[in-house]
């Protein structure tokens, strides 16, 4: 009986990994595209940071105190034009990015600093473009260069630099176990969300190919003259197309992997992609391969039954992508929402296989709440093959006309 | 041996399929309830023109579709309970039913030798055995891809008898070859009977079922108009040819002829 189900499972795999151009648009291609778009938005966003880093800022200013133009003068990344023009003027220089700010001090500006009394406190006025990051990147240097100004007339006032000292305060972190330490969390919450979407990406394609696509060329209905149980047949196409999807996987993996040296900005948060922080324990890999496994059983039977159902592979298609949008969604809800689930969301299929795995990564995991998530998985898995397996003993699904 | 009592079936139409066909009817009955039996060691053949209910009928025969009503049994094994029997016992070629192409002959037969459940052994003996009488040895190892469409029609033989069935259900299995493929195909029948086998084949060309058939159905809009021997069907219509007893039926059972 189940000799079938291999001999089914072993004919699909054949008919992939012999066809180059399924190898290629499957495997090769995912691979070398993400490798490629992620290199490629890693170096974007690296050549920005840099181009705002090498960027000399220039100030337009009104009335400066020498105080001030020494502090801008002694920082090499900014100069001061002494200018005259007025606030209306300004605006539109700096819309035409000839300036990255303008610096407006009151004509007495310096007189009411020295006879400050409490009230009627010296004005100076800050003007940036919102659209231009140089000039952004302006407003946070003229205030931190303001802040040093600002200790400078303190500590005249109050007659030295230590009056600015009010108490000592020290903060330090707790020390976390080694084996508990997670990764990055930028990454903890990025992995999850790619795993499930390459899961399905995976076997979306050959997917629809081996059932729908069987179905109109036609292959399929040969299959049926045999002696073999119509649910075999699907059951060796559901398992194939697993095996498919985690390959296919891996090999999308690799090509995140490929562009670890140009994207390690945007993957992580923080800029640092420590990849010895990968070295998960034997308990957490099993836990997050039995998440993985989770989602390959209701993916692979969801794409297997629309498949099914559909009469053609662009009809299959139609059908397909919808589902895919509402897992690509899942995935982001994750990355966004707060990853505090507790109750009824744990039972929320693919929803908690993701949150697990985030867990996981972030040295949290938890036996328990990962059974939980496989159990829902299973359910979903084995509800949707016995559809697969009624549809194919129906004559309309089989036989459209 | 093969027994069909009060075969019927219907087909559930679709909207486009109702306008297609100008009808109200829900339901369109492709076979209108026909009775037959075939006999071991016999040539029966299903004539009719386009759309009667022959193909319907094999594929009823083959369990790749459900009886509307009626029963079907197949060497003694019933259709309706005992599928998986009946499909051991017998080989069906349609156009329908294709071979996928990504794969060679000889992958092709193998795999499904082994879905019949056929030792390794047994499929190569049988392999080697068909492929050299269709002439497929040459192009054993030749994505199915690249063959010739008669080619392919040889190979979807060879690939219906691997399990080297006791009955061969072929419809219109020379529609597509040149008269030495075509021939090669009825001599195999040929000798397929002589080994006791029970064989059903329908044809649109009177001469291959002049040449072959023991017996003879004439299938109309769902009904068997005449059946019997070719000498029994020419009696019955006063013709002494196929050609001419089969317009007679035609014309008799009130269909129109446009000239
Ligand atoms: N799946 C289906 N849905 C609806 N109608 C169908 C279906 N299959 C067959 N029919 C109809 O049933 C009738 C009989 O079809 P069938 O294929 O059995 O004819 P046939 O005798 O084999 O004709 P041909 O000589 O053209 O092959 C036709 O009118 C056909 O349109
Ligand atoms: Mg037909």
């Amino acid at each position: 009986m189940f000799k079938s189900l291999i001999i089914i499972m072993k004919k699909e795999l054949r008919r992939v990994f012999t066809d180059r151009r399924l190898i290629i648009t499957n495997f090769i291609l995912p691979m070398v595209s993400i490798a490629v778009i992620y290199s490629i938005m890693g170096m974007m966003i690296s050549k920005t940071n840099n181009d705002i880093e090498s960027h000399v800022t220039t100030i337009a200013a009104v009335n400066v105190p020498a105080e001030i133009g020494a502090l801008i003068d002694a920082d090499p990344t900014m100069v001061y034009t002494s200018v005259d023009f007025s606030k209306e003027e300004a605006e539109t220089l700096l819309r035409d990015d000839v300036y990255d700010f303008y610096l407006y001090f009151e004509p007495d500006f310096e007189a009411k600093l020295e006879a400050f009394d409490g009230t009627n406190l010296p004005l100076v006025e800050g003007l940036y473009s919102p659209k231009s990051d140089v000039s952004i990147e302006a407003s946070y240097k003229i205030g931190s260069l303001f802040e040093v100004y600002r200790n400078q007339v303190l500590a005249d006032r109050l007659g030295g630099e230590s009056f600015l000292s009010v108490f000592s305060l020290s903060t330090s972190e707790i020390m976390i176990p080694e084996e508990n330490k997670g990764i990055d969390r930028g990454i903890a919450y990025l992995i999850p969300m790619l795993v499930s979407i390459f899961i399905f990406a995976g076997a979306m394609g050959i997917g629809m190919d081996s059932i729908a696509g069987e179905k109109e060329r036609g292959t399929i209905a040969t299959m049926l003259l045999t002696p073999v149980d119509r649910g075999m047949i699907i059951g060796g196409k559901v398992l194939s197309l697993a095996v498919v999807a985690l390959i296919s996987t891996l090999s999308s993996f690799i090509g995140v992997i490929i562009s670890i040296p140009f994207s390690a900005n945007f993957l992580s948060s923080g800029g640092s992609f420590d990849m010895s922080q990968f070295a998960l324990g034997g308990a957490e890999l099993m836990m997050f391969f039995i998440c993985m496994i989770g989602l390959v059983g209701m993916y692979v039977t969801i794409i297997s039954v629309l498949s099914m159902i559909a009469n053609s592979v662009k009809e299959a298609g139609a059908y397909i992508t919808p589902a895919y949008m509402v897992v690509m969604i899942t995935g982001f809800l994750n990355m966004f929402g707060s990853s505090d689930v507790s109750g009824i969301n744990y039972y929320i299929p693919v929803y908690n296989n993701i949150v697990n795995m985030k867990q996981i990564l972030l040295g949290d995991g938890n036996w328990g709440m990962v059974m939980i998530s496989f159990a829902t998985s299973a359910v979903i898995t084995l509800a949707l093959l016995v559809v697969a397996r009624k549809l194919i003993h129906k004559e309309r699904v089989v036989f459209p006309s | 041996m093969i027994h069909v009592k009060g075969l019927k079936k219907s087909f559930k139409l679709s909207k486009k399929q109702m306008t297609e066909n100008k009808s109200k009817e829900k339901q369109k009955y492709a076979v209108k309830g026909i009775d037959f039996i075939v006999n071991d060691n016999e040539i029966f053949g299903l004539l009719g023109p386009n759309g009667a209910g022959k193909t319907t009928t094999m594929r009823c025969l083959a369990t790749l579709i459900n009886p509307t009503e009626g029963s079907i049994s197949v060497n003694g094994f019933d259709g309706a309970t005992e599928g998986e029997q009946v499909r051991r016992e017998l080989a069906f070629l349609t156009n329908e039913l294709k071979l996928d192409t990504h794969f060679t002959p000889d992958y092709t037969a193998r795999f499904f030798g082994r879905l019949h459940g056929l030792d390794e052994t047994v499929i190569e003996e049988r392999m080697n055995h068909l492929f050299d009488y269709f002439g497929v040895t040459p192009f054993r190892f030749t994505k199915i891809n690249d063959l010739s469409t008669g080619m392919k029609q040889k190979l979807s033989i060879v690939v219906s008898l691997i399990h080297d069935p006791q009955v061969v259900i072929f419809d219109e299995p020379t529609n597509g070859l040149d008269i030495i493929t075509a021939r090669a195909v009825t001599e195999y029948l040929k000798i397929l009977k002589s080994q006791g086998k029970t064989i059903i084949i329908s044809t649109h060309m009177m001469h291959v079922a002049e040449k072959l058939c023991d017996r003879i159905a004439v299938i109309m809009d769902g009904e068997i108009k005449a059946m019997g021997t070719l000498d029994e069907i020419y009696k019955l219509t006063g013709k002494g040819n196929l050609d001419d007893a089969f317009f007679n039926l035609y014309e008799t059972s009130g269909g129109q002829m446009h000239v």
